[in-house]
């Protein structure tokens, strides 16, 4: 059972991690784990500049001929189509770092909702409490840039809590914004992939943690935009995170 | 306004510029990876239009954008080959690969980036053998550190280790040069 690795054990996965190169059944766990844990998160970035120079080393092959003008082409293919109104949602935002004391009840409820520990003995450690729902299991994880761990589960009350680490603060004037999807949602591009908003969000030292009513019932898959500050009625960009 | 800000602001031409410095890099590792030239253009491709949708995902303040994006075109390649069973992973002999890694190929030394790339194949070539085959392995060969063990004939764990311990070397001795 995979909670019940040692930190020595997942310490021991931090390089092969930085590497790429563990195996996908144990990737989750991992990242998990590297996230949650400080001692981790330090070896990783201590050795992260020593994979980056490493992509140095590669011999250079020149490209194809007609490469650019292919990409180009699928550019312009993908420029945005306009947007659908429905009316805007409420704003949610908290950070590890500011809202700790609100947080420690949203916390609760998702620590119990994912079974994973007795949330009252946990609530005197807001460490502990951000440990335990790192670790807690997720409804969805979502997938973007290799070094952001982000999940969503639900809360005990029916609503549904986002926690991400490793997100980059985004410009002054623009905000990230969670949408849970319900329908058809092989393509989440398409209509038929329902996109509800489940409030908007700041990220403060690479931490968000974000509460919302929205129910995962239903639910298919979970993404992160980047909107025009205080969100968008749909999403106008790209996903930067995406659940399977 | 750096290239990847007006990547941020949706400017084509900066994703031609990306390319044209970039995309001997990307292509090269893609080739690596996947060894297939039509499925290592499809990684590339994949590479600088996952760069178009979602700018944001580069942090210079991690390191510079050629690395961030033969990273990009690593995982995309493995991630590929692991996809298409009917690809069928190259397995060169170790000494090739590691043989590889230091020679330089004074024809592609003209795409760039040269003084970086020579940078790290010397601090490639003093790791210890075992330092060296795990990462050549590991990182350029798309394996696993489980493949690298059974490739080696090492345990897991030694696997592990050796990366973890010629990352670091390698760090400090890049730190020393720079």
């Amino acid at each position: 059972m995979s909670v019940d690795r040692s930190h020595e054990e997942l310490k021991a996965l931090v390089a092969p991690y930085a590497v790429g190169a563990v195996p996908p059944d144990e990737m989750d766990v991992t990242r998990a784990h590297i996230m949650s844990c400080e001692e981790c998160t330090a070896e990783l970035e201590s050795i992260q500049s020593a994979v980056g120079d490493l992509a140095f080393a590669v011999e250079p092959v020149p490209l194809p001929p007609g490469f650019a003008e292919r990409v180009m082409a699928q550019v312009a293919a993908e420029r945005p189509a306009e947007v659908v109104g429905i009316r805007s949602q409420r704003r949610f935002s908290f950070s590890l770092g500011s809202a700790l004391a609100a947080a420690a009840l949203l916390l609760a409820t998702a620590v119990m909702a994912a079974g994973f520990v007795d949330a009252r003995s946990d609530l005197a450690s807001s460490k502990r409490i951000s440990s335990a729902l790192w670790q807690a299991k997720a409804d969805f994880t979502l997938e973007g840039d290799g070094r952001v761990y982000s999940k969503v589960l639900a809360a005990s009350d029916g609503g549904a809590i986002f926690v991400s680490r490793g997100l980059d603060a985004v410009d002054e004037g623009r905000d990230y914004q969670l949408w849970l999807m319900r329908g058809t949602c092989a393509d989440v591009a398409a209509p038929a992939c329902r996109k509800i908003s489940a409030g908007t969000f700041e990220v403060r030292d690479g931490v968000a943690i974000v509460r919302s009513e929205k129910s995962l019932e239903g639910v298919k898959r979970a993404a992160v935009t980047v909107e025009p500050e205080g969100g968008s009625p749909q999403p106008t960009t790209n996903p930067v995170l995406l659940s399977a | 306004m750096t290239l990847a800000g007006r990547l941020v602001a949706r400017d084509e031409d900066a994703l031609r510029e990306v390319m044209e410095t970039y995309g001997g890099m990307v292509f090269g590792m893609a080739k690596r990876i996947v060894n297939d030239p039509n499925l290592a253009e499809e990684v590339a491709q994949d590479t600088f239009l996952s760069l178009w949708r979602r700018p944001e995902a580069f942090d210079s303040r991690r390191g510079g954008m050629g690395s961030f994006l033969v990273g990009v075109a690593r995982n995309k390649g493995v991630d590929l080959v692991r996809r298409e069973e009917s690809v069928r992973r190259r397995r060169d002999s170790i000494a090739a690969e590691v043989e590889a890694m230091s020679a330089i190929d004074p024809a592609a030394d003209r795409l760039g980036a040269v003084d970086d790339r020579e940078q790290v194949k010397d601090a490639l070539a003093q790791l210890s053998d075992m330092q060296r085959e795990a990462l050549v392995l590991a990182y350029f060969g798309g394996r696993t550190y489980r493949e690298v063990a059974v490739e080696l004939g090492v345990p897991e764990g030694t696997a592990k280790t050796r990366l973890r311990d010629g990352l670091l070397r390698l760090r400090q001795l890049l730190a020393s040069e720079a």
